[in-house]
């Protein structure tokens, strides 16, 4: 029931170099200030204000985004290729005599996975903010993008449990679990989908969109609708509960389950 | 999760480290159009060596004064630009390409303005980080001697000499 190193440092050396490749080329829309002769000074210390916080928010936004999108893939392929495999060859037979409870045994699988990706992925990005933009690092910008972002990974993790335990393989769950959240993320920019549901899917993005709503992010997606806290907050405890349901539901099938 | 393995990680770690230390990205690049009387201010980030290639098109001059926020700040409430801390100043340039020390990384006011204010300038500023990025190089160097130096030294005696001796039972 461990991962080895070589997997925990893979996947550390992949978001620092993801968050560092995106913060290179950050845009500087919003970071300029237009200064005709007799310039406002009042409107323009606002704006110079506006632009230190704007360099805050969208730094710590496109340090997050594109590792989230690999995210995506990467949960699925993960419980897929660690644990529904683990039904094939043998491994769960092994691990369910031993004496701890089988409930308990699905909890530790799902928190491995579960920090290890919300581990990795935030030490990428953090370690990217400190070589690139350090001084534009906001302990509150930070927690109101991580904290969504551990709850989306969270959610992420619990539902493709669920499709592995159901499934007990590792074809199915893969392709469940990338068609699942890939499928409903690329359903959201042509607005097929209601934002309620998007956000309650995935907390990230509403989060992104709350703190810095012009980030383009490097994909085509755009997100489309304002976000206010009350949004992210609401997302966020959707998707917990979701989570919540999805471990519970996978426990009660995994107890029932012939071994 | 065997500690021996670790070098591994590390070494990879340093490796990744370092090549991205030595990828190439821009900091801003501008093209401002300074139409009569009209100056330009960007915020940005750098670290203390930027390069900086400056140029315009129609063989006017122009002025980049670089200056921390606060300074920013005050320039934009009317201290003239006599009286304000410039951290580095480029006077009546019409090009400029090369290496510039800003002595500290950090946040930068850039304030562009032509150098006649009734001439308009269109100037092209380009601003990249130097490579390799010296803090990023370091710390994958580091790491990477870290991966090597657990490869190859004798950590196992030291584990075992502490097993031995460090539990404190015994009149050393």
């Amino acid at each position: 029931m461990s991962y080895p190193f070589p997997t925990i440092i893979g996947l550390l050396s992949l978001f620092i170099y993801i968050a560092s490749v995106s913060l290179q080329g950050l845009p500087d829309h919003g970071m300029q200030l237009y200064l005709p002769i007799g310039w406002d000074p009042v409107v323009m210390t606002d704006e110079l204000a506006a632009a230190i916080r704007t360099m805050t928010t969208r730094a710590s936004a496109l340090s997050i985004v594109n590792s989230f999108h690999i995210v995506l893939l990467l949960i699925p392929l993960l419980i897929a290729f660690n644990f529904a495999l683990s039904f094939g060859n043998g491994q769960i037979r092994t691990l369910v005599s031993y004496p701890i409870g089988r409930g308990k045994l699905l909890l530790v699988k799902s928190g491995l996975v579960f920090i290890l990706i919300a581990t990795t992925v935030t030490v990428g990005a953090i370690t990217g903010l400190i070589f690139y933009y350090p001084f534009s690092i906001d302990v509150v910008v930070l927690g109101q993008l991580l904290i969504p972002l551990w709850i989306t990974v969270f959610l992420m993790t619990t539902s493709c449990m669920f499709i592995a335990v159901l499934s007990r393989s590792a074809p199915i769950t893969a392709v469940g679990g990338i068609g699942l959240w890939v499928g409903i993320y690329i359903m959201i920019p042509g607005q097929s989908i209601p934002p309620f549901l998007a956000y309650s899917l995935y907390p990230i993005l509403a989060a992104i969109n709350f703190v810095a709503p012009e980030s383009p992010g490097p994909s085509p997606f755009s997100y489309l609708w304002t976000t206010s806290m009350t949004d992210v907050l609401y997302g966020c405890g959707i998707a917990l509960a979701l989570g919540i349901l999805f471990l519970y539901f996978s426990i009660m099938v995994f107890r029932r389950l012939e071994v | 999760m065997e500690v021996r393995h670790l070098w591994k990680s590390l070494i990879v770690l340093g490796i990744v480290l370092a090549m991205i230390s030595f990828s190439p990205s821009t900091i801003i690049a501008p093209s401002d159009h300074l139409t009569e009387g009209l100056s330009y201010g960007h915020l940005i980030q750098c670290p203390e060596n930027p390069y900086i290639v400056a140029d315009q098109r129609y063989n006017n001059s122009f002025s980049l004064y670089f200056m921390t926020p606060e300074e920013g700040f005050r320039l934009i409430n009317g201290t003239p630009i006599e009286n304000i801390t410039l951290t580095y100043s480029l006077e009546n340039i019409t090009e400029y390409y090369g290496f510039i020390n800003l002595h500290e990384p950090g946040q930068y006011f850039l304030f562009v303005t032509a150098s006649n204010q009734s001439e308009s300038v269109f100037s092209y500023i380009y601003i990249f980080r130097g490579i390799p990025q010296v803090r990023l190089l370091n710390t994958g160097l580091v790491t990477l001697l870290l991966g090597i130096l657990i490869r190859y030294y004798p950590f196992s005696k030291l584990v075992q000499l502490y097993k031995r001796y460090g539990k404190g039972d015994c009149d050393d």
